[in-house]
């Protein structure tokens, strides 16, 4: 059947999806820097505390995909995987311990 | 249990794993108000002033000469067709590859200056507009490090030589050297730092925090950035290479083969409402 393929993909818009990253960015750092303030607030330490941002960070990506895309993330972004999870961990994880250790040094 | 074997295990040596349970120190809490907050306020202040500043040095949108425009337009032109032209029918393609190969091939449209000869490779070091850019880079990078060194020496110089804050995560005992300078105990667990620590944790982390507090900005920033991507493809512009990629250009599209989107529309658009 020659109903030429390479014209029935969907063509996604590429600021669109800037946009869509910079969104999610920005709700991660506010979700994550919450995190870490309330984590020091409970005073947790070492694993506890790294525990509480993986909880966080996965819940949070969960709910993302579900309440946000609706369940259908590939709709919105083009590498799915790495654009919600890998792309921003080590930006979130340093925000993350930061505001842990200010209110843990701030309660304690 | 499962918190002591991890910290056992990051701790690694065997001084800190024998010495059992962390000393606790008791800190004055006027520490707090007095280093801990300063530290983080100049922090956050200073980096709010770098990107301000690094708007005011940054260039702004700079003009270029008529024929640069229309050089790069036409090359522009090429790459597009190249790209969107299945979007027109086989008509139109045909008589827009038919003479833009033309044109591109003739090199009519390359900018030539009336200074250097045909043939003559310019020296890229006396154009103003590379001159331009290199001096805004230096400039860039001069914003970002010369607040970072300043506010570490300043760390370093007023905050040095007391234990500030207990990190609630244990660290390995090489970092004892960097994180806890200036106290001279050695016993003393790594977990407890001075205040160049808290200057580290906060360079690392406050990328988060900057993002939300400028975060109104970043829809200009976005279409600047979309305004100034055409200029950067300028670094380079020789007459000889641009000529060349001209060439190229052309021999790409007269070799195109053009296939237009409405071929078997009907036939897709059956298949989607199927």
């Amino acid at each position: 059947m020659d109903t030429n393929d390479q014209f029935s993909k969907q063509v996604k818009s590429g600021t669109n999806i800037q946009e869509n990253k910079k969104r999610y960015e920005t709700l991660m750092d506010k979700v994550c820097l919450m995190a870490g303030v309330v984590t020091g607030i409970l005073q947790l330490e070492s694993t506890y505390g790294f525990l509480a941002f993986l909880i966080t960070y996965l819940f949070t990506i969960l709910l993302y995909v579900i309440g946000i895309c609706g369940g259908h993330p590939g709709l919105f972004y083009e590498n799915t995987i790495s654009d919600l999870l890998f792309d921003n961990f080590t930006r979130e994880l340093m925000g993350f311990i930061m505001a842990w250790t200010f209110s843990f040094a701030l309660i304690g | 249990m499962l918190a002591d074997l991890w910290s056992m295990l990051l701790s690694g040596g065997v001084a800190t794993a024998t010495a059992g349970a962390v000393a606790e120190l008791t800190l004055d809490p006027q520490l707090k108000y007095w280093v801990l907050l300063p530290i983080s306020v100049v922090m956050i202040l200073t980096g709010i002033l770098r990107q301000q500043v690094s708007v005011l040095i940054g260039s702004g949108v700079k003009g270029q000469p008529r024929v640069k425009n229309t050089e790069a337009q036409y090359m522009m032109k090429a790459q597009v067709l190249l790209g969107n032209g299945s979007n027109i029918s086989d008509e139109s393609f045909q008589e827009r590859k038919e003479y833009l190969s033309k044109t591109l091939a003739s090199g009519k449209y390359v900018a030539r200056s009336k200074a250097a000869k045909p043939g003559e490779t310019v020296n890229p070091f006396n154009d103003p507009g590379t001159a331009d850019a290199m001096m805004s880079m230096a400039k860039g990078n001069m914003a970002s490090f010369i607040p970072q060194t300043i506010i570490m020496w300043w760390v370093n110089h007023f905050f040095a030589g007391f234990v500030l804050m207990k990190l609630p995560f244990p660290l390995t005992l090489r970092f004892k050297e960097m994180l806890q300078s200036g106290v001279m105990t050695a016993d003393l667990d790594v977990r407890w730092v001075s205040a160049i620590s808290w200057y580290f944790i906060s360079v690392l982390g406050l990328d988060p925090v900057f993002n939300l507090l400028t975060s109104e900005n970043t829809d200009n920033q976005l279409g600047m950035m979309q305004t100034q991507t055409p200029q950067g493809t300028d670094m380079v512009s020789q007459p000889a290479q641009v000529e060349s990629q001209m060439k190229a250009l052309a021999n790409d599209l007269t070799i195109a083969q053009h296939e237009c989107c409405f071929d078997n529309v009907e036939a897709r658009v059956l298949r989607m409402y199927n």
